[in-house]
């Protein structure tokens, strides 16, 4: 790691308003690792597909397109620490990419507000820089601490999926965010269906609780019957889901699971020596205390 | 196609009210999930800075994004008040 990768960075809306501290975590990180991460001044919510796009694709495209044209200004590469906001800009720029039509009809309306879409940036997850710029050999040599710990990885929807737009090997059977949990010293345990939805997305956390959160419990227990001490995301909304959901799930009908969430960047810094005070671990609304006291 | 369906749904006015709010939201603030008082706090608490600058606490950048909502009405579609 020679010289200095930068990125615009794209925050979002959960993070920076709901989890502040994988905000944190993921700036300390990058840091560490000499990756320079750009405010992108004025961006929007990406926005949602679960909810913009199902309900209007030119509102989310154009919206989508705004942020994008953001980034171009920035003539820079664009990183985001979330799933659906990686899928919405993600897809959105290749919709614009490759259809001239839509792109002709977006940036007819972007002209309004003095912005053009150029096609000139792309969209990557914080994941991808740093399992494919950063490299799993690299990473192992920032740790100093290691991570002793059973850990359940979660790895979301849309980071996998659509997989013609994705750069991963296997999206039905993935192993690589296995592969950078077991690089900072943990144990990444196989549970039942791993990679099915946490049941926030698509609309359904915010529509129907009820079914949002029974999906939420199926998918705690399959990790604790698999002796996770904790759960790996790399989504801040998977991440509310599993995080604040464990108390929404207590509160409806009396189900403690008390497994501890990280999101990756608050685990693989304190793998790195920070203060889990400094990546906001203990904001998390489930209880990690016990669990960082190993490490 | 899915997609190109529930949008038709969603033009004859099939929208939970759950997922109206969503909307609003996201015209009012720029954010789906917009920042409130406590994350303001823990923000500061973890060295960030108290309101990041994104279309929430820029004012430029919600009008425009309110400008373009308004230009392909998708304020009509969800039913959004601008007084309230």
């Amino acid at each position: 790691m020679g010289s200095i990768m930068e990125f615009a960075f794209y925050l979002g809306c959960v993070a920076p308003h709901r989890y502040p501290g994988i905000e944190a975590a993921t700036r300390k990180v990058f840091s560490k690792l000499s990756l320079g991460l750009v405010d992108m001044r004025g961006a929007s919510c990406c926005p949602p597909p679960g909810v913009i796009r199902s309900f209007d694709i030119d509102t989310w495209l154009l919206t989508a397109a705004r942020n994008l044209a953001i980034a171009e200004r920035l003539e820079l590469d664009m990183v985001t620490m979330c799933n659906g906001c990686y899928a919405t800009l993600k897809e959105a720029n290749y919709i614009l990419k490759t259809d001239e039509e839509k792109r002709k009809h977006i940036n007819s309306l972007l002209s309004e507000i003095g912005y053009h879409f150029e096609g000139k940036t792309n969209v990557r997850h914080i994941i991808e820089v740093l399992y494919f710029d950063v490299g799993i050999g690299s990473l192992k040599s920032y740790i100093k601490k290691k991570i002793s710990a059973r850990v359940a990885v979660f790895y979301g929807c849309h980071l996998v999926k659509p997989s013609n737009l994705r750069p991963w090997k296997d999206p039905e059977r993935p192993r690589f965010l296995d592969e950078m949990v077991e690089a900072l010293g943990a144990e990444s345990v196989e549970y039942e269906h791993k990679m099915m939805c946490c049941g926030a997305g698509g609309a359904v956390r915010s529509g129907i609780p009820e079914v949002s959160l029974r999906i939420a419990q199926q998918r705690l227990h399959a990790m604790k019957e698999a002796k996770a001490e904790c759960i790996v995301d790399v989504c801040p909304f998977c991440h509310l889901q599993f995080d604040l959901g464990q108390r929404e799930i207590a509160e409806r009908w009396g189900d403690t699971v008390n497994l501890p969430v990280l999101y990756y960047t608050q685990l693989l810094g304190m793998a790195m020596g920070l203060d889990p005070e400094e990546l906001g671990v203990y904001m998390n609304v489930t209880d990690c205390s016990n669990l960082v006291k190993r490490f | 196609m899915i997609i190109a369906l529930r949008n038709i749904a969603a033009e004859k006015g099939n929208i939970i009210p759950e997922h109206r709010r969503v909307c609003h939201m996201f015209i009012r603030y720029g954010h789906a999930v917009p920042l409130n008082d406590e994350n303001r706090e823990k923000r500061i608490r973890l060295g960030l800075v108290e309101n990041p600058p994104n279309a929430q606490s820029v004012e430029e950048a919600l009008n425009q994004l309110q400008l373009l909502v308004k230009k392909i009405r998708f304020d009509e579609k969800v039913d959004f008040k601008w007084d309230q």
